[in-house]
């Protein structure tokens, strides 16, 4: 078992496929909120495979794309100061700010480091003691844990030239704010698995019963994506609305227990701005109070921040789902990966980025 | 299954690209655990792509076991068990199928 080749095989794919279309019998619109499940969704077709009643609405899972602009400006500012390394994952590097991006601050002069982990942020501080080293600690309750044990190994190892720009987002809120819109349409929600690898489903349970919408834990694979899609589905049809795990071999009930306590032990719960959205309450995290000494919010004052929005881009609807990235008339023209206007555009998991890579080329579907 | 293997027209292939999907999550097996500083490590395989990863997360994961990666971290070992109970009954579906429908 390589957990990999056994959920892409075609032929129980085609089983599921074929099971979604028997018990499929009127118009349903289901939300996955997770960029990697958007991506899979869009790069193996599987919007195009399902039934032409069934549609799939893409949510605000891309951390990237939802990071505030007013963030982004004020982690340009920090970056371009004379004495900080500062360090991101490399799909924030190209995001476009107010004014600029973290790459052409590097290429104005800036100490920009793109690393994998923040763990290498951490070794950088360690080598080079001159330098403030600062991590743009952005992301979903996924990339949290890697986050807070940053943070609590820098603590125990004394380091004073190690900080976190901190912008956590949290998926339950998110999915609260979306059923709570007047003109919501998303009848069923694909849970992100990897998420509840870490929180667990307690949350995703409470959240089925207060909205009765159905709730399903769901995996990467595409086998993974159509047992999420046909599950919902089922419930849909039969007046079904609980929280179901079809994603067993990864997701606990309860999560990760050891990730959850360092989490609680560093990060506490806040207001938060989704670019593209608007302010969603208790809907991020940010460092306690005991970790002010490794914010780099307080750290370094870099003055008022104004954040301006480019015009010509819909990247807010399509991170609520209310339009498709090819209905935007910048789309593959003005806003292209190499030229993004928002942040869908750049990173892997934004939706804008995955129609470009795999759809921008395609005629329209004829079902 | 019924009708022609779709296998010719199949939407997906293997993954080629593991390195740049590694953040969203591809399972990886432990080939080897230390200890630095007093926090497990190992170095997890993802088809042919060697990473060093913490295991601060999940003390019970052994050499030979698969886990999920997020940014460096382990963050979940796969049961193996659960794994074969999706795949059986994605396969049952595939046979009920098979099987004449009454009307």
């Amino acid at each position: 078992m390589r957990y990999l080749d056994e959920f892409n095989d075609p032929a129980l794919a085609r089983s599921l496929l074929d099971d979604i279309a028997r018990r499929t019998t009127r118009p349903w619109a289901v939300m996955e909120v997770c960029g990697g499940q958007t991506h899979g969704i869009i790069r193996h077709g599987i919007d195009q495979l399902l039934p032409e009643q069934l549609t799939l609405v893409h949510g605000p899972g891309c951390p990237v794309c939802v990071t505030p602009l007013e963030t982004i400006d004020r982690a340009l500012a920090i970056a371009a100061r004379p004495e900080v390394t500062f360090c991101t994952f490399g799909d924030m590097a190209r995001v476009p700010g107010s004014h600029t991006d973290l790459l052409s601050v590097k290429a104005g002069g800036g100490d920009v480091r793109l690393v994998y982990s923040p763990l290498d942020a951490l070794h950088l501080a360690e080598e080079d003691p001159a330098r403030q080293v600062v991590f743009f600690a952005i992301g979903f309750e996924t990339t949290a844990p890697a986050n807070a044990m940053a943070a609590t190994l820098a603590r125990d190892k004394a380091l004073t030239n190690f900080s976190l720009l901190v912008s956590h987002v949290l998926v339950p809120p998110a999915i609260e704010a979306i059923l709570s819109a007047p003109d919501c349409r998303v009848q069923g929600f694909l849970a992100a698995g990897h998420v509840c690898t870490v929180m667990g489903t307690g949350q995703y349970e409470s959240l089925a019963a207060r909205h009765h919408v159905p709730i399903v834990v769901t995996g990467f694979e595409p086998l993974d994506l159509l047992e999420g899609i046909r599950r919902v589905v089922t419930q849909l049809e039969e007046g079904g609305a609980e929280l179901q795990n079809a994603y067993a071999r990864a997701v606990r009930p309860a999560g990760n227990p050891v990730a959850r306590r360092v989490l609680d032990e560093v990060f506490e719960t806040c207001d938060r701005t989704w670019r593209g959205i608007g302010a969603i309450p208790a809907s991020g995290w940010r460092l306690r109070e005991e970790w002010a000494a490794f914010d780099a919010e307080r750290r370094f004052d870099v003055g008022g921040i104004t954040a301006v929005e480019p015009a010509a881009c819909r990247a807010g609807e399509v991170l609520q789902g209310l339009c498709t990235p090819t209905e935007c008339p910048a789309f593959g023209t003005a806003c292209t990966p190499r030229t993004p206007l928002g942040a869908p555009m750049v990173s892997s998991e934004g939706a804008c980025a995955a129609y470009y890579q795999y759809r921008r080329l395609e005629a329209p579907v004829i079902r | 299954m019924t009708g022609a293997s779709p296998s010719d027209r199949s939407p997906w292939r293997r993954r080629e690209e593991v390195d740049e999907d590694m953040c969203l999550g591809v399972p990886g097996r432990v080939d080897e655990v230390w200890e630095a500083g007093g926090t497990r490590m190992a170095r997890v395989d993802f088809g042919g792509v060697r990473k060093e990863v913490c295991l601060a997360y999940v003390p019970e994961v052994e050499v030979g076991d698969y886990t999920i990666v997020h940014v460096g971290f382990a963050l979940t070992k796969l049961d193996e068990a659960s794994a074969l109970e999706s795949l059986e009954l994605f396969g049952q579906l595939g046979r009920l199928e098979e099987e004449p429908h009454t009307p």
